[in-house]
């Protein structure tokens, strides 16, 4: 095996996600890392419905599906009664889509972190509310066809940097990851299982119909994205600073990156120049 | 019943705020985790929670959360794990669980929130109505009404009993300011009469490394109909299974309680049907009528879901009129409590008019001469619309 | 198929009346949504199509990955009788089509060949099983005929190797200097087949063409690979005693033979011209080559090239030597010659002016090679080795050697199951191509390079010019590999399933997972990141 990983699994056949979906394949790994002492939190989202349906479900774990705002506040309920019982080796985790963290459940969220409870975030973020047919999301990206910005969201407006709320509220750890870079995605899941206290993983994980590529590519434009710089990989260190924890040897360009998906298809020249010196910036800010 | 001894079987005679009756009861019924979101005039709960909390005196986890809808988000984790657990809230913070209410009941877990009464806005009111509670009668929650700050210690304990024997949520409702905010006295009782009437909460199904299992999966039309179909069939043993739980509760704790409770009602022609604390005022209302001769009674209902039928039925007995107080309306319809009573005497007796009374709304005052004179009235009031004053 | 195996629907005990659910959702059929689905099938890499003798380059590096030295050498033996020879002088016709080097650099497979070659000259071969009384008589004991012998008894059949010299080898011993491939090696490469094969070797046989026709009296079959023998010597130079062929002064220099002359000048630009050069050198001898073209055209392997240069040799490009002015007869007279510009017009090389002339002891040609002798024609004497391709290398005349014995073997009526040499008639095999690969997961790195002694050093004997192989660098090559078209097991398309439908299997060779089709949604995402290019997604019918 190239990579070192457990062969246990707990994600079950026949789920219902769509062929490469990268949130399922992103699920089955964060639990290997976190184990079958783990119980998952699922607000609405696509995983409410890959899950299967009643009576069937996808994971070996406990899953609790609760309503759309809630998850941060429930997974909170939780870790505290377990504490009580005198459980503690038990992990809470959250698994939410861009729609319920950057959105709805932002309160719910910036609650729990503020609090400082005792469990992991983890939001699966494939850049809109790609459940309900592909609407926009705080999280989808200047330039991206949804169904709700059909020629492309407005330029100016951004994705929301939701690592940099969830800085703001200081929580115990904060990292962004990616599945298709094994061993950096691996080794911030096994970090955060080691801390206590608020934890959050943001997660980009790619959409064929959403993004409008074919599955088999869905590795490659996940890719391209670090690739390029759309989407860094960093953590937040021992010294509370956000580090980046690859740093490409070959970048390439943004346009590689939007021209590999047809989402980005009314999108000009000239703005991506203008988004590439929007991301050069906030990548600086990256030690 | 009146009292000279100042303990009884192990109770303490006490005086104390509404709202601090709630923080002991609850105390009283060890749960593990306690979600606290402040919301007049129910702050004082909370308050009186966290002094527990800070001196050691209550040992459950205390989560200070953002809104209500974590607060009972938060609950509905814990008990997903097989923790009792507790919250209050009142008008404005209900509404705002309104989603997670139907989750709840939805979910079968066992439950139990006080809710103080009060107005909902707009425009802004903290003082106290029943249409927050009773515009949340369709989900699915189990609801009792109390009167006196004795109810409160007593229904919180019964609440919990029910709702862990039917695996539904229920909700507690104390008037707001009128029974949160004054003192009266009332018995409390010892740990460990509590702890012999309501065991540890022993889940019958939750979230369990060891088994693990998945809530709430997407389900398509006949197992969802058959779920809410469950529900409904739960509802309907409610009843008959709480009166078993009075008989119980009179055991343990020498108080005899009832679904419905009558004040003059046995040779009564005319009858006024209440609930919580204005009851009080209403029995002032019928003494004086009684003194003019009057065949007048009044009935007060502490369970409004399940809505006790039968009960009902039998304590109004053969009186021809049913004036039905309401403190909350049903905008189109009418009042609330008259939509129910209506719909519980159809085809089960004739020969009975109910009249809709809107006697408060938004904490309006409400006097003994007013229902005197509703009384006196009540041939000339129209009875097909409902009757505001 | 049905979407859903209703029978393993559970609905646990009075739970049917809560949502709550235990069944997994291996219930759901979800494989009956792909329209596409995976194949998995090991296939050729292009290393194997360029190697005359079709080796199996990425299957026996990924034994040796495995540390599996027995697998691997069992693979290379399959198709190659002489890997420590061919591992030192083969020009590696498989490392210049290795996809590893359109990623960084091809990998140094002629030095891990070398490397497991060496270990196998301890290695003995076991006895086959003897298939009738066959008997078949081999003509020549160089790359072709031993390549012929080696095949034919492998399979059982009797084989007595004719050999004119007093030591086996031809070229190799006879031609290729010793620096380049020692002796030792040899010897003990050859002595490793002779001997655990059985095979009957006769040395100091020089055969005329008639008697190789009698031979048919006593063989069932008669392989000939005889070489070409002899260098070309242009009309010009014919009978100067001062103006020697380059094959065969190789021939006596490999004898031992110093020649007493002290300044040669050699004509050519190929293998035998550099290997005649450095040989000279050696001895203390001045050496110049004249070639009428340019260094970089000269057809001499590049590592020759490079190691001429290295070791001093200069090389006059673009130049003719038209003719000498004197047929000098004894030994103090120098032989002159005249040099012209070789004018190359449209790739044909004249005569141009006049350059200068050179005053040397002796001229060497090495211009090109000829037959010897002319062999039979029959039915069952088959040709192969340089006298029918022409002047070739060492593979490519192995390579008709392994043909003819395959022949043979067809012809008796042997059943025959090994395979093929050419894998262009194995069928529906892709070759993978680099754009086959997937190589996002793979690290750069350079490839091995064999340390070389010193050129003050070496020059001293005709010691091999490169050092012992250094073993971390050996296990570092290996590993550099892509292993195209093999299965080693990386897992990486069990990493990227998104719907877990692939199970690890723990077999030793093949396709080591298997997909659960019941549950493949066909995205394809195996097939992208397989690096070797072993799933392909063929439409689900």
């Amino acid at each position: 095996m190239l990579w070192d990983v457990t062969t246990v699994e707990h994600l079950n056949r026949g789920n219902m996600a769509c062929p490469g979906c990268m949130a399922s394949l992103s699920m089955r790994h964060m639990l290997k890392v976190m184990g079958e002492n783990t119980i998952v939190v699922i607000p609405a989202c696509c995983w409410t419905i890959i899950a299967g349906m009643f009576p069937t479900t996808a994971l070996s774990v406990p899953l609790l599906h609760v309503p759309f705002a809630t998850a941060a506040a429930v997974a909170s309920g939780i870790k505290r009664a377990l504490k009580v019982q005198g459980k503690r080796n038990i992990n809470v985790i959250v698994w939410a889509g861009d729609g319920g963290t950057f959105d709805i459940g932002l309160q719910a969220i910036s609650g729990a972190a503020a609090r400082n409870e005792d469990f992991i975030y983890f939001c699966y973020d494939n850049e809109a509310y790609m459940n309900t047919g592909v609407q926009q999301s705080s999280a989808t990206p200047p330039g991206a066809w949804t169904t709700t910005t059909p020629s492309g969201k407005e330029i100016g407006s951004e994705k929301k940097d939701i690592i940099g709320i969830i800085m703001a509220h200081d929580p115990a750890y904060v990292a962004t990851a990616s599945i298709v870079f094994p061993e950096d995605f691996y080794m911030k899941i096994k970090k955060s299982k080691d801390k206590k206290g608020f934890r959050f993983i943001h997660m980009h994980c790619a959409c064929p119909p959403g993004w409008k590529i074919d599955s088999k590519d869905a590795i490659k434009v996940s890719r391209y994205a670090v690739e390029c710089g759309v989407f860094p990989l960093i953590e937040l260190g021992e010294d509370n600073i956000l580090h980046k924890t690859y740093i490409p040897e070959d970048p390439i360009s943004l346009g590689v990156y939007f021209r590999s998906q047809k989402r980005f298809k009314d999108l000009k020249d000239a703005d991506i120049e203008m988004l590439e010196d929007h991301i050069n910036t906030k990548n600086a800010a990256y030690k | 019943m009146e009292e000279t001894r100042t303990v009884v079987n192990k109770q303490t005679k006490d005086m104390l705020l509404g709202s601090e009756v709630v923080a002991h009861a609850v105390k009283l019924c060890r749960p593990h985790v306690i979600a606290a979101y402040p919301i007049t005039p129910q702050t004082h709960i909370v308050e009186t929670l966290s002094n527990m909390v800070e001196s050691g005196e209550l040992s459950s986890e205390y989560i200070k959360v953002e809104s209500e809808m974590s607060a009972i988000a938060s609950c509905y984790g814990a008990v997903a794990v097989g923790s009792r657990s507790f919250t209050a809230t009142s008008s404005q913070g209900l509404a705002f669980m309104h989603e997670m209410l139907h989750w709840f009941s939805g979910s079968r877990f066992p439950f139990v929130m006080v809710n103080a009464n009060r107005a909902l806005g707009a425009p802004w009111s903290i003082w106290t109505d029943q249409s927050d509670s009773m515009s949340q009668r369709d989900t699915g929650w189990i609801q009792f009404y109390c009167e006196t700050a004795q109810e409160i210690m007593d229904t919180i304990i019964q609440a919990y009993w029910i709702s862990e024997k039917m695996m539904l949520p229920a909700m507690v409702m104390i008037d707001g300011f009128i029974l949160s905010h004054t003192m009266e006295g009332l018995y409390m009782p010892d740990q460990s009469l509590v702890d012999h009437f309501l065991p540890a909460y022993k889940a019958p199904y939750l979230l369990d490394v060891q088994n693990p299992l998945s809530f709430g999966a997407a389900t398509t039309g006949d197992s969802f109909y058959n779920f809410k179909k469950m529900i409904a069939k739960t509802m309907k043993s409610i009843s008959s299974t709480l009166s078993e739980g009075y008989s119980f509760f009179n055991e343990v704790f020498e108080r005899q309680y009832s679904n419905c409770e009558g004040y003059r009602v046995h040779d009564a022609e005319t009858v006024l049907l209440t609930s919580g604390a204005i009851t009080g005022t209403v029995r002032v209302a019928v003494d004086k009528l009684r003194d003019m001769g009057m065949r007048v009674g009044v009935v007060k209902l502490r369970l409004f879901r399940p809505f006790p039928k039968e009960q009902l039925i039998e304590v109004i007995g053969d009186a021809r009129d049913i004036i039905v107080l309401n403190r909350a309306v049903s905008y189109g319809a009418g009042g609330t409590l008259t939509q129910e009573t209506r719909a519980a005497f159809y085809n089960m007796r004739g020969n009975v008019k109910i009249y809709d009374v809107i006697i408060s709304i938004g904490g309006k005052e409400i006097y003994p001469e007013t229902v005197v004179d509703i009384v006196l009235a009540k041939d000339k009031l129209s009875f097909e619309d409902s009757i505001w004053l | 198929m049905e979407a859903i195996n209703q029978e393993s629907v559970v609905y646990p005990g009075d739970t049917k009346e809560v949502p709550v659910s235990v069944t997994t959702t291996d219930v759901n059929y979800t494989g009956n949504w792909k329209f596409v689905k995976p194949v998995l099938e090991e296939s050729i890499a292009p290393c194997k199509i360029s190697c005359p003798l079709g080796i199996n380059i990425s299957s026996y590096f990924y034994k040796l990955s495995k540390q599996d030295i027995k697998g691997a050498l069992a693979i290379l033996r399959q198709e190659n009788p002489l890997p420590s020879v061919l591992g030192r002088v083969c020009p590696n016709f498989c490392e210049k089509k290795c996809n590893r080097g359109d990623f960084d650099q091809s990998v140094s497979i002629g030095t891990i060949e070398q490397y497991l070659g060496d270990i196998g000259l301890s290695v003995p071969y076991s006895s086959p099983s003897k298939w009738g009384n066959k008997k078949v008589a081999v003509v020549g004991s160089g790359p072709g005929g031993i390549a012929a012998a080696y095949f034919l008894s492998r399979r059982g059949i009797n084989v007595t190797i004719f050999e004119k010299e007093k030591s086996p080898g031809g070229l190799l011993r006879y031609g290729i200097p010793r620096h380049r491939l020692s002796a030792d090696i040899l010897d003990r490469e050859i002595e490793n087949i002779i001997n655990s094969l059985n095979i009957e070797l006769v040395c100091g046989q020089d055969f005329e063409s008639k008697q190789i026709s009698l031979l048919l009296k006593e063989y069932d079959y008669i392989f000939c690979s005889p070489g070409l023998g002899s260098s070309i010597i242009t009309e010009d130079f014919a009978g100067n005693p001062k103006v020697l062929r380059g094959l065969e002064l190789l021939n006596r220099i490999s004898k031992g033979y110093i020649p007493k002359a002290n300044y040669f000048v050699v004509i050519g630009g190929g293998n035998v011209a550099v290997d005649i050069a450095r040989s000279l050198i050696r001895l203390n001898k001045k050496v110049e080559i004249v070639y009428r073209r340019t260094i970089k055209e000269m057809p001499a392997y590049p590592e020759e090239k490079k190691h001429l240069i290295d070791e001093g040799i200069s090389v006059i490009e673009k130049r003719l030597i038209s003719k000498s002015e004197n047929i000098a007869s004894n030994l103090d007279e120098k032989l002159h010659l005249i040099v012209k510009e070789a004018v190359n017009i449209g790739g044909k090389i004249s005569e141009g002016m006049l350059a200068g002339a050179m005053d040397v002891d002796a001229l060497i040609m090495a211009i090109g090679q000829k037959k010897s002798m002319e062999l039979p024609s029959h039915e069952r004497i088959l040709i192969g080795g340089d006298y029918t391709l022409g002047d070739s290398s060492v593979a490519e005349a192995m390579a008709s050697g392994k043909m003819a014995a395959f022949n043979i073997i067809k012809n008796l009526g042997i059943n025959d199951d090994t395979k093929i040499i050419n894998p262009s008639l194995v069928p529906n095999k892709t070759i993978i191509g680099y754009e086959n690969l997937r190589l996002d997961y793979m690290k750069k790195s350079s490839a091995m390079i064999k340390k070389e002694v010193s050129v003050s050093e070496r020059l001293k004997s005709f010691m091999p010019v490169y050092e012992k192989l250094d073993e971390d660098a050996i296990r570092k090559e290996i590993e550099r590999c892509f292993n195209c078209g093999v299965c080693t097991g990386c897992d990486i398309c069990w990493f990227f399933c998104p719907d877990n439908a692939i199970t690890l299997k723990n077999d030793s060779s093949g396709v080591k997972v298997a997909v659960d089709m019941e549950h493949c949604k066909g995205c394809g995402l195996c097939s992208e990141s397989c690096p070797r290019g072993i799933i392909s997604m063929k439409e689900d019918i």
